[in-house]
This record gives C-alpha cells, structure tokens and sequence, in this order.
C-alpha cells in the first residue's frame, strides 16, 4: 500500500485490499487512520500509536522501519465491529530526484494464523512438555506474493531471521529453565530432608536435654529434703543456686524449642483484627483493665486489618508488649503506644509501630537485637533469655514483612513492623515455606 | 518359682533418676508399696503378657494402672500402648503416659490408640512429684474401671 507523507492513502494491491477486508475505492483518497482506527472494544489497542510512530520514524529518518509483531484489528465490511488480525508491518521511504520523500510503502502481512496456531500450540502445554510451537509452513496460509519488490523481500527474509533466532533463544532458554527447574527441585528436596534432620534435632533435644535436668533439681531437693537439719544456710544458699540454674536452662531449652517449632509451622493465612490482637496481648501481659498494675497506660490508635496467621501474629504481640512492659516497668509512668503507619509500607504491605518510654536500648549493638539468645540488657537489670525478638523477627519474615526498631538509652524503644495488607501482597508465602529474607511479594 | 503379688502400678521408664523421683513421688501418697519397676519396653510387654522371664505370672492379675514413658530401649512407649489397648483382657488398665516433651506427633499418635492420659514431666522437682502423684491418686482411687 502506497501512503503520501499526510498518511494520505494513495493506492493498494490487491493482497492487501483482501488481507484488510476493504475495496480500493473505499480507501484510496483517505486519510489511513480514518480508515484504520482502534478497535474501541479491544483493551489496550496500541495499533494506531505504533504505525504512526513506525511512519513518523520513517519520515525523520529516511531509512525503512520494520515493526515487531501487531495486533491491529480490521473494522468488519458490513460496518459492525472490528475482526481479530495480527501482522508484521514494515514501512519504506521513496524519494524523487531531490531526495525528498515523496511516498511510503507500507507492507504488511497477515500473521493472525500464525499466532492463533501458536497460542493453541502453546497454551495448554507449555508448562508440561516446554516445547517450541512448531510451525508448518503449510498450515499458516500465507498469502501469495504479488510483485513485491526486491527490498521488501530482503526484508522479509531478515524478518524470517530473526523470527529463527527468537525462537532459537527462547528454546536455549527453555532449556535453561528446565535445568533450573530440575536443579530447584534437588534444592527443595535437600531442603526437606534437612528440615527432617532438624525436627528429629529439636525432638532429641527436648527429650535428651530435660532428663538430665530433672534429675539434677530433683536430687538437689531430694538432699534438701533428707538432710534438711545437717544443712546451714550456705549449703541451702548453694541448692538454690544449682536448682535456679536447671529451672532457668530448662526455660532456655522450652524457648529455644518454640523458636524452632514456630519456624516450621505451617502459614494459615487469615484476616486479623490488628488493634483487638494488640489490646488482648496487653491485657493478658498487665492484667484486664490495668487494674493489677495502673501505671501502664496504653495508647491505641485504630489500626487497620493485616493479612497473616493468627497464631503467630498474637505471639508478636504478646512479645513485642512484653517487652515494652518489661523495659518500662520502673517507670513511674509507662507509656506505650501502638499505631499504624500505612505510608512507611512498601506496596501492599502496612506498618505498625509500638513505643514505649521504658529503658531502651544501645543502638551500637543493634546488630544482635534479634538474634537467638542475644541480650542488650545485664540479667540483674532486666531477666529475659534473648529469644522473644528471635522469634518476631522469625515470624515477620515468614509473612513477607520486615521488622527495625529505634531506641534511645534511658528514653524509650521504638519498633516497627510490616504484614501484607491482603491477599495479594501474602500469596507468594502461602504455599511457600522456604522463602528468604530477600523475596518480593508477588 | 518367683511370688508376685498383687501390683497395683506398673512403672516403665529406663532413666534411673527419674524413675526413683517418680517412686518417690507415689511413696509420699502411700500409692507406692505395690509398684513394679521395668526398665524397656520388650520386658514390659512380657511383664504384662507373662511370656519370657516372666511365664510364672501366667494367670497373675494385670496392674491397676500403667505409668509409661514414651522414649524406652527396644520396644517404645507408643508400641507398649498399641499391644495393651489392642488386647482385649487389657484395654481398661488406664495408661498414662510420661514423656519429656508434648511432641504433637506423639500426642496425636497416643489418643488416637487409646491413651487415658499424657503428662509432659516437668524439669522442676515440686511440679514433677505433683504431676506423678496426681496421676497416681486420680487414676487409683478416683476413677473407675469396669470390674475384672
């Protein structure tokens, strides 16, 4: 088809006239878009846009434009809505004796069979079978060629080409992918077997490491017991120490236990009341209506919904406000303050904050705050085993979300934290126990 | 020939320490004069089912209650359950079971054959004699079993 450089539609062959479902007199004389519009009913039609582009090139560079594959729908001839076509348009200047443009060839062939047999090819098996649609000359119609010239030819052979190299790459990269595929899967399988090691790990744990210590605090009593009017207060002072001990070691274990348990729990993601979890984990930590203990005094804002697992989510509260109850307990006035700060999230994603004025902490070893058994705090200031903000940041990880805190000593600690605000922003967990730290929500 | 006489508990546990703690536990609520201590599993079910060292018991009367712990050499704790509650003669000795961790997996596998009760022991002494005696006093005074 011949354009002049308005797009003014000068003359057609008759291929084309076929191909685009129109007669000669009813283009030629026409401006090509008014001919060729966008199909208002197929979404994001960029036809119009990329011909134009494609002839604009053209006119600025005087060089021939090949376009990538187009969908560019044909208005039916009986005037009602527009036919499915898809083509491989290429454009070329034709100059006059002063190198100025006079016409543009514009060619285009009917693609539309070859797509629909690859989109039937490859739709339904791509993921099984990961082969290259083949495509059978014979059985994509191509329109016979009238007198095309001699550049349009060549181009079409480069088109051809290239054609073949995509589809050479892309079976490279199938292949790849199906290495990929194969070396992930002994990648998961390694996984679950180590998993295995570490579940019969915690169960020989819990049962190899307690026996020792009840016997050690039962046979410390039992002296205590037996013995009791040979033994001064020193002796006494020394089976209390010994019997402190086991008691702690024994809570050691249970959390370290927990901690591992909590890691390996299966996700049941659900829609969570974030300000009633936050207020229940509170009570339950200073006593219902802070009667048993008034000088704390909880502020909640509302909050909006997250999106996680019940369960684990009430365990980061009850830790993340135990903490702030611990800290800021002499205090004659603890305050803590819960809010959300949907701004400070990534896309999809909340955020919560919890503050409190209680002791805070050495922002230079904040590198171990939420590490398994690190304390930033002496035992004789405050009791704890270092396992509570392991587990938070064990559990905000698994959901997708981060968790990074502020303090300053003697002023108060401020932590945040992110959860997916919905389904969406959770589902790349959802049936996903190895996710890392590093992963983006899909 | 050995004499048994009547044993009203039947002790399974192959640590030392805690089966003297447990002993001493049921001692204190006078439960202990007729306990019989075993040490595995494999001769807690020929204690129970008078074979091997123990045939003489052939036709002796089956404990009144059975304190089993879950981790036991040769035969485990789960599989004494199994045999007791598949028998028909034994099915209504109550079994309680004494284990150092409430592991789902086991918790699940005891009350899906049967067990009348699970008692996670803890590491603290106090606690530990009062689980052992509660066992001991519901089991053996309050409860009831159907007769012979």
């Amino acid at each position: 088809m011949v354009l002049l450089p308005d797009f003014t539609i000068v003359g057609a062959s008759d291929a084309y006239l076929q191909a685009t479902l129109t007669r000669r007199e009813q283009i030629v004389g026409h401006q090509l878009f008014d001919v060729f519009p966008d199909n208002p009913d197929a979404p994001n039609a960029d036809g119009v846009r990329n011909l134009r582009n494609s002839l604009e090139r053209v006119l600025a560079s005087g060089a021939a434009d090949a376009m990538p594959l187009q969908r560019y729908d044909v208005p039916h001839p009986e005037g009602h809505g527009f036919a499915e076509r898809y083509w491989s348009p290429s454009n070329f200047p034709v100059f006059d004796e002063q190198g100025v443009i006079r016409y543009i060839m514009h060619r285009a062939e009917d693609v539309t069979a070859y797509v629909t047999l690859k989109k039937s090819i490859s739709e339904p098996e791509r993921i099984d079978k990961r082969t290259v649609p083949v495509c059978n000359p014979a059985e994509l119609e191509l329109p016979t060629l009238d007198q095309d010239t001699i550049a349009s030819n060549r181009h079409l052979h480069a088109l051809n080409r290239s054609l073949k190299l995509e589809i050479l790459t892309r079976k490279a990269l199938e292949d790849t992918n199906a290495a990929l595929n194969k070396e992930l899967k002994r990648n998961i399988e390694k996984l679950e077997e180590s998993n295995r090691e570490l579940e019969s790990f915690s169960y020989s744990v819990s049962h190899d490491l307690r026996a020792p210590l009840r016997a050690i605090d039962g046979f410390a009593r039992m002296l205590e017991e037996d013995v009791a009017d040979q033994l001064d207060d020193e002796a006494r002072r020394k089976l209390d120490v010994i019997r402190n001990n086991t008691r702690n070691m024994g809570r050691l274990i249970d959390e370290l236990l927990e901690f591992s348990r909590l890691g390996r729990k299966e996700l049941r993601f659900g829609r969570l009341d974030m300000a009633a979890l936050a207020r229940a984990a509170f009570d339950s930590i200073v006593g219902a209506d802070g009667v048993a203990q008034p000088k704390f005094h909880l502020e909640l804002a509302g909050l909006p919904d997250a999106y996680g697992d019940i369960t684990l989510i009430k365990q980061v509260w009850i830790n993340l406000l135990s903490n702030a109850v611990k800290f800021s307990a002499k205090r004659e006035q603890a305050q803590i303050c819960i809010s959300a700060d949907e701004v400070a999230a990534e896309e999809g994603m909340l955020s919560y904050t919890v503050r409190d004025n209680g002791a805070g902490f050495d922002m230079r070893y904040y590198n171990k705050l939420f590490g398994v058994f690190q304390r930033l705090h002496r035992v004789s200031e405050f009791e704890g085993t270092g396992v509570g903000l392991a587990i938070v940041h064990r559990i905000i990880t698994r959901h997708g979300g981060r968790i990074w805190a502020e303090a300053v000593v003697g002023e108060g600690a401020v932590f945040h934290f992110t959860l997916p605000r919905d389904t969406r922003a959770a589902l790349g967990d959802d049936h996903d126990q190895t996710r890392s730290d590093t992963d983006e929500a899909v | 020939m050995r004499q048994y006489e009547k044993i009203d508990i039947l002790l399974v546990e192959d640590n030392p320490c805690d089966a003297e703690l447990s002993l001493r536990a049921l001692q204190q609520k006078k439960l202990a004069n007729k306990v019989e201590w075993i040490q595995d599993g494999a001769d807690a079910l020929d204690f129970l089912f008078a074979e091997g060292a123990y045939t003489d018991r052939s036709g002796g009367e089956p404990p009144r209650l059975i304190l089993l712990d879950i981790k036991l050499p040769k035969v485990s704790g789960i599989e004494v359950l199994r045999r007791i509650k598949e028998n028909p003669q034994m099915r209504s000795i109550p079994v309680v079971m004494l284990t150092s961790s409430a592991e789902g997996q086991d918790l699940k596998e005891c009350y899906q054959l049967g067990v009348n009760s699970y008692i996670v022991k803890p590491v603290n002494f106090e606690s530990f004699q009062e689980e052992v005696r509660k066992a001991g006093f519901y089991w053996m005074l309050v409860n009831q079993v159907p007769a012979g």
